[in-house]
């Protein structure tokens, strides 16, 4: 470890106001959506001055960061911090991810099963059969959507964003600046393509019936490629971020941390879980 | 070595800005650590006063403070603010001033990160309270009164605006626990002073270590839960209801999923804390330093897969009932790897009994008491007597306050020298001890039988069979409340100044942050020392 | 220990030893701090007193450590676990704290003893003495305890075998349904204790919140299997003595199984938070000889034809008032309080409300929806309100509607017959 403590003193950033904007911010952001929902007040002036704090704090702190980098504050000691920080914050969005699934599978194993299956003579859904797909005993009909259009397609979008992102990285290695930014545009693009796609597919559900009131089935639609898909556009910024700083050129070989740690982002928290909701939502 | 430091110190950065500011953009762990030590600590007041005006409605039988529905919302708060507001914080200021101290680390490793997760706190209170005041001016019906956990379906149970409050306060501190238990991974993994073995590293450290991971693993679970709850009352999903083929019971699942895992959280820190407290009035070596670890990360293992012991009477088959017992029972063994460890680390020593020792012990025989209680809980034919009875309350006080309060009680006594550089009221501080061990026994105790004699939780009146049981706990709890107040005085008499503390402040105190100056200077540990 | 009113036994162990506590105390001044030490020296004593009574107090007939007199063998397996694991858990606490209690007593910087430099065991001996504990701990909780458990929740669970007798519970915002299907039988129990009792304006009786209007009546040495539902959120049926604690969850069904050994009167009550009114709703078991519960089955049917003889029937608009004014004090005031009130911000007023002071019927003779009656008959979805015509008859409903539209200052001076709610529904 010690050879990574070039010049054996970690750099510890001086005060900061970005992370108090931050959190006052989405206080104010809070308390408008609480207000909102309730119908207390119409909240929008709440949300739109939260939104706008909380943005102004998040940019000022990645561009601080940035800054930092680039007046070369940091080595490899600081970097180490970066990747670990942000492979535990994958892990957790992985357990974030899970318990969206694993609630699914429930509903697919345990809840549409009971529900069906009570006691014939006791039975408080009568005629109720419980295979999924099903939006339980009381849901409006629906024709549940098919793995094989669209949600193939996107699979493959996103399985093809990632290859291509360590298509960039190999490009970084190689000091190959064009393929740098030539595979970080292909993965925005793809990711971008994904997105549109996955509007499109929320069209077609609509179409087919699949709306929140077609019960779990509904539900668990809109709720996984909602989640998935706000994971999607924070991973969108953030490759718009390093695209734009690798066509200005201010990535070294030696100092990769950036990339890699949105590769990871990308890879872990919105490929994988794109796949597993392809595979046990749509497919299986 | 610690001239150098403060040399470093000074041309590196300046000073901190001055006056609110300071405290407002600080990266300083030790500032961040001293804040969040004050938060946990108001914060530990309001919940008790919050407490204090429900076992005064609980004194006698009949409704005479308070409506049942602002009965559940102060209990509710009073748990939402202890164990998130006041237990969670206070380790979390711990392990901030600590970890980099015992580890001969300059800082925590993600220092703005830091200072986001202790100034969402905050904010994250406030938000929790507001919907309560609210009310007293006629808008909205007043904060959450679903319990800590939401145990029941919110959705009928209780409309307004106090849960989606309470949703979006867990959000917020899921974010501050999320990045607290990210910094202190990476300041683990990352920061070590070179020689710091993991397995050399101070045992404190080791479980915060373990207290971070599962922190990461389950407060995503939380807010999944939590955000689940709020698009089903405002935006039409039905993951709890079962006409749409929703199921109640998944809420129960996912917020135990959390919940279990949580009151290990609670008390890992403490886990940590005792053996060096023991040790160092033991004038011993801790014993059993890598039993322990082992025991930490079984108990974190475990902790993982017994989530149902708390829905054993929710009507679940009969394999999860059995699987959930026995997996719950096995728990037994690691923690009472722990308790033999304590026991070994004061056998045939030299034990003196300053006030960190005494509630230390405290500890250990509180706790004691509450894991014992905790084994025969997850039986399932005697918990179908249990669940949702006082016992449940008298058991988890005894972890939670006779394990954890005391726990950190024990911490303040035992660094508050450190800290500011002065020691405390020696004898103020054994009198708060022992009004505390007996009044939390008073207050405690009559709630078991109680609840043996079928006493629900949750209830704001009660039948008259059980008047006597609630009397006596209801009056130890107020003078247990009282003899708090101690505790603030011989604090706030410590900061303001006491006989110096010497950097080793007690006669055994071993380890790295003992060989720094009482109290430390603003920056330590900037060039790394080299540990044998 | 069995407390009735509010007087105190003075027998309890527990006072015993605060009593104790607090005379110690008192004679040795506790708040002196220069006397701290002399606490200290007490403390075996204390821990003396107070493990004598934990653990032999047990041994005693009717103890502190007991659940509620079982009436059931699964009452009766859940009290023997609890009492076995709970001496068992005293056993250990006692031996465990007493070798604490030595060291502490022993092992003192002043009696001059030289701290070890141990850190763990050494001997073969020593690590034999380390590993015991486990296995002891692994025997109690698989063998020794761990078997009889397992018996003890596989008979719990069994509803099914040699079951006799069907009685389906539903449970809503803060009542109970209990039904008989075999029967026809089918009535709500609610709390009977006045508010007058609750808000200490009058004496309490012996069994206040324990008491209801309609209690449960079983017959006994019959394994009854009862089925558990809900209308709006979970609850959970509890009767200690039987002991059985069930959640009642909505849209799922549970179950579990009472064989009651004894007649009697058995209390209980809901045991899983479920908003405001969870204090108050109270279950009573009556437990009655076989022949006894058929006189009362045969009784309950008689009253339920004449209850739809009523519905047929024109009622006058008095005994319309004095039905009325019953039901609505007994099921309604928890909500909507005495004079319909109402508790701003949680439940409207009735006095003066629009919807009360309005049509409840369209021309053709239809419910008009969001109106008086339609409220009441089909309730409003997500919240307490809720569909009374799943739980109260005919009349009982054109009753209450008529007493609301002529009482708390409204004055709509129409009524309501049980005939058109019969159509209605
Ligand atoms: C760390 C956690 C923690 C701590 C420290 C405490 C501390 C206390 N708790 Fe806590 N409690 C919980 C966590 C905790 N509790 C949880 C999780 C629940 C479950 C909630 C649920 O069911 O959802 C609960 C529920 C709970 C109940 C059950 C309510 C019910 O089910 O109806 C009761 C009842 O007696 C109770 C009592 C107390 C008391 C008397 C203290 C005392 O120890 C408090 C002592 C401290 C003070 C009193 C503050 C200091 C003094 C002052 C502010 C000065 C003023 C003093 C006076 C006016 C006398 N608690
Ligand atoms: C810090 C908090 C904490 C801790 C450590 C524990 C520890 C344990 N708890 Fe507890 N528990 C809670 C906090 C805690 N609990 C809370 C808050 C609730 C209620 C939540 C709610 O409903 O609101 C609860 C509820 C709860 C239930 C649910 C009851 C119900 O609602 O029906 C169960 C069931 O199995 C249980 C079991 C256990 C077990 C097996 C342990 C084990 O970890 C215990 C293992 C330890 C031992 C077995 C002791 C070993 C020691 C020795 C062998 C020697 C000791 C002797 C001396 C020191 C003298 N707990
Ligand atoms: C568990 C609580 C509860 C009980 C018991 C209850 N109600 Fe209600 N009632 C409510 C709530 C809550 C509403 C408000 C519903 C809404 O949001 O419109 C309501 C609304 C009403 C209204 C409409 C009032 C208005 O102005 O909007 C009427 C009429 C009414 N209830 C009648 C009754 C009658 C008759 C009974 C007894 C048979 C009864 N209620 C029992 C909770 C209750
Ligand atoms: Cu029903 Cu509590
Ligand atoms: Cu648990």
């Amino acid at each position: 470890m010690s050879e990574m403590r070039s010049d054996r003193h970690y750099y510890v950033p001086p005060p900061s106001h970005y992370p108090v904007t931050i959190n006052l911010g989405l206080f104010i952001l809070a308390l408008g959506v609480a207000l909102r929902i309730n119908a207390i007040a119409s909240g929008i002036v709440p949300i739109l001055a939260g939104i706008a704090v909380v943005l102004y704090g998040a940019f000022g702190w990645v561009g601080k960061i940035i800054c930092e980098d680039e007046s070369g504050s940091y080595h490899p000691w600081e970097d180490r911090s970066f990747r670990i920080g942000m492979a535990y914050f994958i892990l957790s969005e992985l357990a974030f991810f899970g318990a969206f699934l694993l609630a699914l599978m429930y509903v697919r194993v345990f809840a549409l099963p009971e529900l069906a299956s009570m006691d014939p003579h006791f039975t408080l859904w009568p005629d109720f059969k419980g295979a999924w797909p099903s939006g339980g005993p009381k849901s409006q009909a629906f024709t549940p959507l098919g793995a094989s259009g669209l949600p193939a397609v996107n699979s493959i979008l996103i399985l093809a964003s990632a290859v291509s992102l360590m298509w960039a990285r190999k490009g970084l290695s190689a000091a190959n600046r064009g393929q740098m930014v030539a595979g970080l545009a292909i993965a925005l693009t793809l990711g971008v393509a994904f997105l549109f796609q996955q509007a499109m597919e929320c069209r077609h559900a609509t179409e087919l019936g699949v709306t929140l009131a077609s019960g779990v089935y509904g539900t668990y639609f809109y709720m996984l490629t909602g989640v998935h898909g706000a994971h999607m556009l924070a991973g969108i910024l953030m490759l718009a971020v390093l695209l734009l700083r690798a066509f200005h050129g201010r990535f070294k070989p030696e100092s990769p941390v950036g990339l890699d740690i949105v590769t990871w982002y990308w890879n872990f928290a919105v490929v994988i879980p794109g796949l597993l909701v392809f595979i046990y939502f749509y497919w299986l | 070595m610690t001239e150098a430091i403060a040399a470093v110190a000074h041309d590196r950065h300046g000073h901190p800005p001055a006056g609110i500011m300071r405290w407002l953009t600080t990266t300083n762990h030790k500032d961040l650590g001293i804040l969040y030590m004050s938060f946990g600590g108001i914060m530990f007041f309001i919940g008790g006063a919050f407490i204090m005006a429900v076992r005064a409605e609980l004194l006698l039988p009949g409704l005479q403070l308070l409506s049942p529905g602002m009965y559940n919302q102060l209990f509710t708060l009073h748990a939402l603010i202890m164990v998130f507001g006041a237990i969670m914080p206070f380790a979390t200021g711990l392990n901030n001033y600590l970890i980099p101290l015992m580890i001969g680390a300059p800082d925590m490793a993600l220092p703005r990160v830091n200072n986001w997760g202790f100034w969402i706190l905050p904010f994250a209170a406030v938000l929790l309270l507001i919907p309560f005041f609210l009310q007293f001016s006629g808008i909205g019906s007043g904060a959450s009164g679903l319990g800590w956990v939401m145990h029941n379906t919110s959705l009928d149970l209780q409309s307004g605006i106090g849960i989606d409050f309470a949703i979006f306060t867990i959000h917020l501190l899921g974010i501050s626990s999320l990045t607290g238990a990210i910094n202190v991974v990476v300041t683990v993994l990352n920061m070590r002073a070179p020689g710091m073995a993991l397995m050399k590293m101070p045992l404190f450290v080791w479980a915060w270590l373990i207290t971070a991971f599962m922190l990461i693993l389950v407060i995503p679970v939380f807010s999944a839960a939590a955000t689940m709850l709020l698009t089903d009352r405002h935006f039409g999903t039905h993951f709890f209801d079962a006409a749409n083929g929703g199921d109640p019971i998944l809420l129960q699942h996912l917020i135990w999923f959390f919940g279990h895992p949580e009151v290990y959280i609670v008390l890992l820190p403490a886990w940590g804390l005792i053996p060096h407290i023991l040790a160092t009035f033991s004038r011993k070596p801790v014993y059993g330093y890598r039993a322990q670890v082992y025991a930490l990360w079984a108990i974190c293992f475990l902790s993982f897969i017994v989530w149902s012991h708390h829905m054993l009477t929710s009507g679940l088959p009969l394999a999860a009932e059995v699987y959930f017992m026995y997996s719950t029972m096995a728990i037994s063994v690691p923690t009472s790897v722990l308790v033999f460890c304590w026991l070994g680390a004061i056998w045939r020593g030299a034990m003196t009994f300053e006030t960190p020792m005494l509630f230390a012990l405290g500890f250990v025989a509180h706790f004691g008491m509450g894991a014992l209680t905790g084994m025969i809980l997850p039986d399932v034919a005697a918990n179908a007597q249990y669940h949702n009875s006082y016992v449940i309350v008298s058991h988890f006080h005894y972890t939670f306050f006779g394990g954890g309060i005391f726990g950190m009680m024990a911490a303040v006594y035992y660094w508050l020298p450190k800290f500011t550089g002065r020691m405390f009221d020696e004898k103020l501080g054994r009198l708060h001890f022992w009004l505390t061990v007996i009044f939390f026994n008073v207050t405690f105790i009559p709630q078991w039988f109680a609840g043996l004699d079928g006493m629900p939780r949750h209830i704001a009146d009660f039948a008259l069979r059980f008047s006597a049981m609630n009397l006596i706990s209801s009056v130890g709890a107020f003078l247990l409340g009282l003899s708090q107040l101690l505790l603030v005085y011989i604090v706030v008499k410590c900061v303001r100044g006491g006989p110096k503390a010497t950097g080793q402040v007690w006669e055994g105190a071993q380890g790295l942050e003992f060989t720094l100056p009482s109290p430390p200077p603003y920056h330590t540990f900037e060039t790394p020392p080299e540990v044998k | 220990m069995k407390l009735t009113g509010a007087a105190i036994h003075d027998e309890s162990a527990i006072q015993k030893w605060l009593i104790c506590l607090f005379c110690c105390n008192k004679r040795h001044g506790a708040a002196s701090i220069r006397e701290t030490r002399l606490i200290k020296k007490q403390l075996p004593l204390w821990f003396g007193i107070v493990f004598f009574l934990l653990v032999f107090e047990p041994a005693c007939a009717k103890s502190i450590w007991d659940f509620q007199e079982p009436a059931t063998p699964v009452a009766r397996d859940s009290i023997t676990a609890s009492v076995d694991f709970l001496r068992i858990i005293m056993g250990i606490y006692a031996v465990v704290f007493a070798v604490f209690a030595y060291s502490i007593f022993k092992h003192r910087k002043n009696s001059g003893t030289q701290p070890g430099t141990f850190t763990g065991p050494r001997t073969r001996w020593q690590w034999a003495l380390a590993i015991s504990p486990f296995l002891l701990l692994i025997y109690i909780d698989y063998i020794w305890m761990g078997i009889p458990a397992f018996h003890a929740i596989a008979r719990m669970e069994d509803t099914r075998t040699a079951s006799e007798m069907v009685v389906k519970v539903t449970a809503s915002q803060w009542k109970w349904q209990y039904e008989y299907p075999e029967e026809g039988i089918r009535f709500v129990s609610s709390l009977a204790t006045t508010q007058d009792q609750i808000h200490n304006k009058e004496a309490k009786g012996e069994h206040y919140l324990q008491e209801v209007d309609n209690p449960l009546i079983l017959p006994t040495n019959k394994k009854v299997r009862i089925l558990l539902a809900s209308t709006d959120v979970i609850h959970s049926w509890w009767v200690p003595s039987f002991g059985v604690k069930r959640d009642a969850v909505p849209g799922y069904l549970r179950e579990m199984w009472v064989n009651i050994e004894k007649p009697g009167t058995y209390r209980g009550q809901c045991a899983q938070l479920c908003g405001d009114g969870h204090a108050f709703m109270p279950i009573v078991v009556e437990a009655v000889a076989e022949p006894q519960f058929k006189e009362w089955v045969a009784k309950k049917k008689a009253e339920g034809s004449a209850a739809s003889a009523a519905a047929g029937k024109v009622w006058s608009r008095e005994e319309l008032m004095a039905k009325g004014d019953e039901i609505y004090n007994r099921i309604c005031i928890t909500c909507h309080q005495a004079g319909g009130k109402g508790l701003p911000g949680a439940f409207p007023a009735l006095a003066g409300s629009k919807l009360v002071n309005g049509p409840f019927l369209d021309k053709d003779g239809r419910l008009i929806k969001d109106g008086h009656l339609d409220r009441v008959m089909n309730g409003k979805p997500g919240t307490t309100m809720q569909a009374f015509k799943n739980t109260l008859p005919d009349a009982e409903i054109a009753a209450i509607v008529t007493y609301e539209r002529n009482s708390f200052g409204n004055h709509m001076g129409d009524m309501v017959q049980p005939s058109q709610v019969k159509a209605l529904r």
